[in-house]
């Protein structure tokens, strides 16, 4: 079988975090009763008309300029036409020939690998429809009808599953650093067709390429081209040839099955949308826009790494979320030591919001309540395994780092007087252990160290405990 | 014959028309000639003629502000549609697109 | 004096005097619609109970004195919404669909005052040049129940000028208004497209649609327009921007004024009886002070294949919503949903619309988008540069209205060409986008209406109403339908 090169494209579909749809003023909140947020232009009723929600253009506009593209002055909104019950009009309104934004690009793995985009563009979203098993009838739910979405377009320029899901990670943070749209792929706010081929290795010709839908988690995504892959390699490989199919992705089944063949393929019939005229883009509002994106995390990445010291491992992880990223880093100017915090932020502050589920804006500790902690073990004030009960004492109660050493009683033991009683007393409780480790077993110095710990309940240094009692020890050996 | 048999009937499924034989027949003939008159504009020059898709004195879209507005009650919608359950349109069971 | 048969500016007087009163003006017009209803078939709704009650209670509180409109009755296309009430464009396939809002133009004239009356007759969708098309069946020219309205705004030019209506809303999308009011012998009048809200106007062509008023004079236009008009946050087509009292320079007459008259594009031929009446009329604007000149329209002749080419592609999107899901007919045989679709769309929908569709739909389709569609946008270019060019010499161009007075019912209904072709001097004015206005010019030998056009200067109405309401004084058309 000779060796393929694959060839993927993504076609991201990101709803806009608007309060009202793309073209009329109902509400865009997820989980309503069915048909409760719709209205004549939603519905498609009969001589209502479309008109474009500026804070649509805007996010649009914002992406496009947060991934180098080109932002059109002028565009023009197209109709889409084809028949399906969750698409009152009948077509959709989408931008076909002149896109709002066209030409850009973002990097993934690490920098390592540019990926273009060819176009960002508005258009409405569908309504759902409900299939149930048994019911020879289909429910409509026209709620999500008109909710804005844009489409972002990739150039052919993936080359593995893996580098797929890099990249629709890398946009679902861009959006998410944009605050345009929440990222949620379960509820569908993201969602991704992609469109793969294979070409014999060296060639410059594309293969036949085959469009899977339905693509709603990252999971899928890389489970969906290794399928695909297999499955076009297999038919090549016997000498077949592939068939430009649009496949549908069973992530129960972990399959994909033909949707339609090209034979089937629909002519949409793109034309300009007479209801609505040239979108009119002025420099102002480019100009402000371009001030309201944030820092974006190819940058923050590079900042980190480069002013914070940081290794690019850490910066990677803390970028991903921008919120993350801001938590880390108020902590951080807090104490003025980046990579203790980065280990704290990557270890117990995403553990803890993993385990109970929440985001950074809902947790307990403030960044400078973090710092407060990290400052105590720093200080020697207490230890890392008592730091770490605080830390989730303070993640349940909100209170301060201080209070609760002082009302449990936390403090760390240095004092060498205090920590010689407890020595002392461990030793001559365990008289046989002592005796073996004078005879050369060196490991059960860590089952005294243990014991001073239990002793102190927990609150020993446990340097100094190790010290004096290897001092100690050793004196015993002498006698 | 521009608008043959073949083509009509591609038009009537894209269009979602099912047209009877003898309508189709008569459709049909209407529709070459129809077709026919308008090649007339093959003939025109329109080399460097720029496409116009409105004439309008306005010279872009008008935009909305993000504001929420109130729509129209569930049930004066759906009393309206020919079949409708459990607040949802109910349409013949659709299995592929 | 009976009051139906009076102009909106002369009633409008006489309320404001105290001389009448609303329910005065609907008494009249609701006997001369029991009267002459069943001959003529000019409403698809008409609820007499309710136009009165209206009336009455207007009277009783007095109010409508305050108003431009003065509690006067308008008769709308049954293409354009009024709450609540039944709206069918001619067709089966929104049997049962009441519209649950209000179009724009509709609030608009209830805010000045106006009472919302009947549903007048139209070709099925608009799409038509004679009400034929109207699933409901034809409405008759009041001149002559033998001959057909025009279309397809038949039912309110009909309305007005059988004294059924004091005034009425048409949609102009190929001459729409204009041409039935020519062969109704009364004034239609299309507005500068982006002028009256399309917002609640059923689409048949988006870019070329437009709502007008039908009236008795050309002053009764300017009062219409006065209220109609305006900028709509719903329409994002609509014309930003104050509008002007369109009547202030109504009786500046004709001096001053220069008129084109296109004589190549006069060469598509007309009736011999159309050219004389248009050439005379031509002769005595000139004769009374007016400057007249020729102008060149090389490409207006085109203007009917490309408009048949470019509405018809925009309806053919248009019409897609009417499917049986949310509204209107669904047929009985919907075993799944293509069978549904296709079925109910195949009940629901005339010959004409169906013809439409598959047209608009073929010359969008893959492969013929740039001969047919694109080619026609360009064309429209031309046609567009034509009338600037043209209005670069004159004020107001001026048409026949239509190539022939009205046509008999069914004499062309078996040939759509012939048809479209009824419309070929209206038609260029809508890919233009500009304002045209028909008034009467005389009668036929049979007694048949003339009418002429005067086409404006974009967002020029006022202009243009001038011009017209200076011929209109003097061609003085006083002839009635019922002798």
């Amino acid at each position: 079988m000779p060796s393929f090169e694959t060839i993927i494209g993504l076609e991201v579909h990101a709803q806009l975090q608007t309060k009202s749809k793309m073209f009329c003023g109902c509400s865009t909140r997820f989980g309503s009763a069915p048909n409760t947020q719709v209205c004549p232009v939603c519905l498609g009723l009969p001589g209502a008309l479309p008109v474009v929600n500026v804070k649509a253009v805007e996010a649009a506009v914002k992406m496009g300029l947060a991934t180098g593209c080109t932002v059109a002055r002028r565009s023009v909104f197209a109709r889409k036409n084809y028949f399906y019950p969750d698409c009152p009009k009948n077509y959709q309104i989408s931008q076909y020939e002149h896109p709002l934004c066209s030409n850009g690009f973002l990097h993934v793995e690490g920098g390592e690998k540019r990926i273009g985009i060819t176009r960002v563009h508005l258009e409405e979203d569908a309504g759902k429809l409900i299939h149930l098993e048994g019911d020879d009838h289909s429910y409509a739910d026209m709620n999500r009808v008109g909710v804005p979405l844009i489409e972002i377009v990739s150039e052919p320029d993936i080359r593995s599953p893996r580098q797929a899901a890099s990249y629709m990670q890398k946009l679902r943070t861009i959006v998410r650093y944009l605050e345009i749209c929440d990222g949620n792929m379960e509820e569908g706010s993201l969602r991704c067709d992609v469109n793969v081929s294979l070409r014999k290795k060296g060639s410059d010709k594309f293969g036949t390429k085959t469009e899977v839908k339905n693509l709603n988690s990252f999971k899928a995504v890389e489970q969906a081209l290794e399928f695909e892959i297999e499955r076009q390699a297999r038919l090549l490989g016997e000498g077949r040839k592939i068939q430009q199919d649009t496949l549908l992705w069973d992530s129960v089944k972990g399959e994909s099955q033909i949707m339609r063949s090209k034979e089937e393929a629909h002519d949409y019939r793109y034309f300009p949308e007479p209801d609505l005229l040239v979108l009119d883009i002025p420099e102002s509002l480019i100009q402000r826009v371009d001030t309201e994106i944030p820092e974006l995390p190819d940058a923050k990445l590079d900042r980190f790494v480069s002013d914070l010291g940081l290794p690019k491992y850490d910066a990677e992880v803390l970028t991903s979320s921008r919120e993350i990223a801001g938590y880390f880093e108020a902590t951080a100017k807090e104490l003025g030591d980046a990579k203790a915090v980065s280990n704290w932020v990557m270890g117990e502050v995403l553990r803890e919001l993993k385990d109970k589920k929440i985001d950074i804006s809902q947790f307990k500790i403030l960044p400078r309540q973090l710092a407060a902690l990290i400052a105590e073990v720093q200080s020697g004030g207490i230890n890392m395994p008592t730091a770490k009960d605080v830390f989730r004492d303070m993640a349940g109660t909100g209170n301060e780092a201080k209070d609760i050493i002082e009302k449990k009683g936390l403090k760390q033991i240095s004092d060498e007087g205090a920590l010689d009683a407890v020595v002392v007393s461990v030793l001559d409780n365990y008289p046989q252990e002592v005796a073996k480790y004078l005879a050369g077993k060196d490991k059960l110095l860590k089952f005294l160290v243990g014991q001073v710990m239990k002793e102190t309940r927990g609150k020993a240094h446990p340097q100094k405990a190790t010290d004096l009692l290897k001092e100690a020890l050793e004196k015993r050996r002498g006698s | 014959m521009k608008i043959d048999a073949r083509t009509i009937t591609h038009l009537e499924k894209l269009a979602r028309i099912e047209l009877t034989a003898q309508e189709r027949e008569r459709l049909s003939e209407q529709l070459d000639r129809i077709v026919g008159y308008v090649e007339q504009l093959q003939e025109v020059d329109t080399t460097d003629v720029s496409p116009t898709s409105a004439v309008t004195h306005q010279a872009h879209t008008q935009l909305r502000a993000d504001e929420p507005r109130k729509g129209l009650e569930r049930d004066a919608i759906l009393s309206q549609a020919p079949d409708a359950k459990d607040g949802y349109f109910r349409v013949p069971k659709v299995i592929e697109r | 004096m009976r009051l139906n048969e009076c102009g909106l500016a002369k009633l409008v007087t006489m309320a404001k005097a105290g001389e009448i009163s609303p329910l005065d003006v609907a008494s009249h017009v609701v006997a001369a619609v029991e009267a002459r209803e069943r001959d003529l078939r000019v409403f698809l709704d008409f609820d007499k109970d309710e136009l009165l009650q209206t009336a009455r209670s207007l009277t009783d509180s007095g109010d409508y004195r305050r108003t431009p409109l003065c509690g006067m009755p308008v008769m709308i296309k049954d293409n354009i919404c009024v709450k609540d009430k039944p709206i069918s464009c001619g067709s089966r396939i929104l049997t049962g669909y009441k519209s649950p809002y209000d179009a724009t133009v509709v609030v608009n004239l209830r805010k000045n005052g106006a009472i919302i009356g009947g549903k007048t007759n139209l070709d099925e969708f608009a799409m038509g040049s004679s009400t034929e098309n109207s699933a409901f069946g034809p409405t008759r020219n009041p001149w002559s129940s033998e001959h057909a309205p025009g279309g397809s705004s038949g039912g309110s030019a009909a309305a007005v000028a059988a004294d059924m209506a004091i005034v009425s809303l048409g949609s102009d999308t190929g001459g729409s208004i204009r041409q039935p009011a020519s062969f109704c012998g009364v004034v239609g009048m299309k507005p500068t497209y982006g002028r009256v809200s399309r917002y609640g106007l059923v689409a048949f062509a988006s870019s070329l649609d437009q709502i007008g008023p039908v009236t008795k004079s050309v002053e009764d236009s300017a009062l219409m327009l006065n209220v109609m008009c305006g900028e709509d946050a719903n329409d994002a087509t609509s014309l930003p921007g104050a509008v002007p009292d369109f009547a202030a320079n109504l009786d500046n007459g004709l001096k001053g004024l220069t008129f084109g008259v296109p004589r190549d594009f006069l060469e598509v031929g007309m009736d011999e009886s159309v050219k004389d009446n248009f050439d005379k009329l031509v002769t005595n604007v000139q004769r009374e002070g007016a400057r007249v000149v020729d102008v060149s329209m090389p490409h207006a002749k085109y203007a009917v294949a490309c408009y048949y080419i470019i509405a018809n592609a925009e309806a053919s999107s248009n019409l897609a919503r009417f499917d049986g899901v949310k509204y209107g007919h669904r047929t009985q045989n919907d075993d799944d949903i293509y069978a549904m679709y296709v079925r109910t769309r195949d009940e629901g929908f005339g010959d004409e619309v169906k013809r439409r569709i598959l047209l608009g739909t073929y010359v969008l389709s893959a492969g013929y988008y740039d001969a047919y569609y694109l080619q026609a946008q360009k064309v429209r270019s031309l046609v567009v540069a034509d009338f600037a060019k043209a209005h670069e010499r004159c004020d107001m161009v001026m048409l026949p209205t239509a190539p022939s007075p009205a046509f008999k019912l069914g004499e062309k209904i078996e040939d759509p060409l012939l048809m479209y072709l009824s419309d070929v001097f209206t038609i260029p004015i809508n890919l233009a986008g500009l304002p045209g206005v028909s008034i009467p010019t005389g009668l036929s030998a049979d007694r048949l209406p003339f009418g002429v056009q005067f086409i404006g200067r974009p967002l020029d109405e006022s202009t243009l109403l001038q011009g017209a309401r200076a011929v209109e004084k003097l061609v003085d058309f006083r002839e009635k339908p019922f002798a």
